[in-house]
This record gives structure tokens, sequence and C-alpha cells, in this order.
């Protein structure tokens, strides 16, 4: 049982891990990761020599996609430690949905730094609503 | 007491999730320079992908343009208008003086840090570092 949920936990992880990894491959280094990174001398240097073509999809990839797997980690995560509380699940998994959407909106009024896209939203109620159907899945099996 | 551990898990959780959703916020200014000790090669591709922000001041470097105080017009710039500008010193061994000079002058811990990395790597055909400033350098 403990060992399945670690392996859960792993893989709740998988979403945040590679939109982190987008992050320190293709976004710019004046973000905090990069410096927490460089506080305890972690050397990125070798994962920002990729230089991807400028299309839609690629944009998509290093600027919606991120808000979108870590939405979809956090509702993971929740799932995997609330697995026997289905109401609390619910409950917080809206909660943090809604924090998410607040997060992305205040951008726009500028409350909080980084720059509002309505295709950010939509990625972020896009995987909101896998990761509560993974929720629903999972209960079924 | 099982229900409130629950609350406790996901609170944590909601917290864990947010502190990484901080780390994509943009970062304080003392904490955004960067070290960077690239070959020619890296540093080229780094290049391709922020053209646009990017003015090559190592010429002035080689010129040794000194009559500028890059001191007061890093510390003058670097703090006043930090997201205008991100400029490449491309520093070849030939200016080792001139990073060792720079390193007595400038009083910042980070640039001193900065410096004295730069120092260190010395090998090589090349050291760079990056480095926020403005563009009026050159001009």
């Amino acid at each position: 049982m403990y060992k399945r949920n670690y392996y859960s936990i792993l893989i709740a992880l998988l979403p945040l891990f590679f939109g982190g990894l987008i992050y320190i491959c293709y976004r710019s280094e004046n973000v905090l990761l990069f410096s927490w990174m460089r506080y305890f001398n972690i050397n990125y240097t070798s994962l920002r020599l990729l230089n991807p073509e400028n299309n839609v999809f690629v944009q998509f990839i290093i600027f919606s996609l991120p808000n979108g797997l870590w939405v979809l980690s956090g509702l993971l995560l929740l799932q995997v430690l609330l697995v026997n509380e289905k109401r609390l699940l619910f409950l917080y998994s809206i909660i943090f949905i809604i924090v998410s959407i607040v997060i992305e909106i205040s951008q726009l009024y500028s409350l909080l730094s980084g720059t509002f896209d309505i295709i950010d939203l939509i990625t972020i109620v896009i995987f909101s609503g896998f990761g509560l159907y993974m929720s629903k899945l999972r209960r079924k099996t | 007491m099982k229900k409130f551990k629950m609350h406790l898990i996901s609170i944590f959780i909601i917290i864990f999730m947010l502190v990484f959703a901080l780390g994509t916020s943009v970062a304080p200014v003392s904490t955004q320079l960067t070290v960077v000790n690239y070959s020619s090669k890296d540093l080229m591709f780094r290049i391709a992908r922020q053209e646009e922000d990017i003015i090559y001041i190592e010429e002035f470097l080689l010129r040794k343009e000194q009559s500028i105080d890059l001191k007061e017009y890093i510390t003058y710039k670097y703090w006043t208008a930090p997201d205008e500008y991100l400029l490449y010193f491309i520093i070849y061994n030939e200016n080792m003086e001139i990073i060792k000079e720079y390193n007595n002058k400038i009083d910042s811990k980070m640039l001193k840090k900065l410096f004295s990395n730069l120092e260190k790597s010395g090998g090589g055909r090349a050291s760079h570092f990056t480095l926020r400033i403005a563009d009026e350098l050159l001009e």
C-alpha cells in the first residue's frame, strides 16, 4: 500500500518536474527559480542550450503548458493523499483550482508579477478538468 | 483527529504548490545576475535565442575604453532599469587584468562573486558572464 502511494506521489510530481524543466530550458533567467538554483550551486547552463523554433505550438509549450502541468500535478498530489476522503478531495481540488485561476487573473491587474495570457487561463481550466476527471477515474478503479 | 490531519496535509500540498508558483515569478533584482562560463559555441546558442536583448560589449572591453566609470554605470542602470536590457559581456583571457581590476573596484557582493568566479574560470578560449546594464554603454 505504502509502496503504491510512493509511486503515485512520484507520478503526481512528474508534471511538475516537466513544467520546471520547460522553465529551466526556455524561460527567462530573471525568475526566482534560477536564483534558487544559483543559490544551491545547481549548474543548469547545459539545459539552456536548446534553441527551439519560434512557432505557435512551441510558444504554447514554453509559456502556457507549464501552468497546466503545475495545476495537474497539484490535483494529482491531492488525489494521492486524500484517496479515501472524497469530500475533502473535492473541496481542496476546487480551492486549488480557484487559487491557480486567481493567480493568473491577478496578473491581469498587476497584483502579481507575470503576464496575463488568456491561453494560460484556458490551459489551467483544461488541465483542471483533466485532473478532476482523473480523480473520477481513480475512484472508479 | 484524522480529518484534521487530512486538512493539514491538503493545506500543506497547496502551500507546496504555491512555493513552486512563486519560483516562476520575477526574482528581486539583487538575485538576477547570472554567472555563466560558456564556451563560445554555447554562448552563440544563447545569443541566438535572445538576440534582441543582447548587445556585445566585448569590443568595449577589448578597446579598454575606461573613460566610463563602469562601476557607477552598472550600479545606476542595474538598480533602476533592470528589466530593460540583458547584455552579455564576453571577456577573453587577454582581459584578465581588467577583470581583476573591476573585482577590486566594485562593491556589490553579487558582482564581486561574478568577477571572482570569472577569474577562477580563467582557462580556455573565453570566459563569459552576463550582466544587466544599459545599451548606452556602447553609444
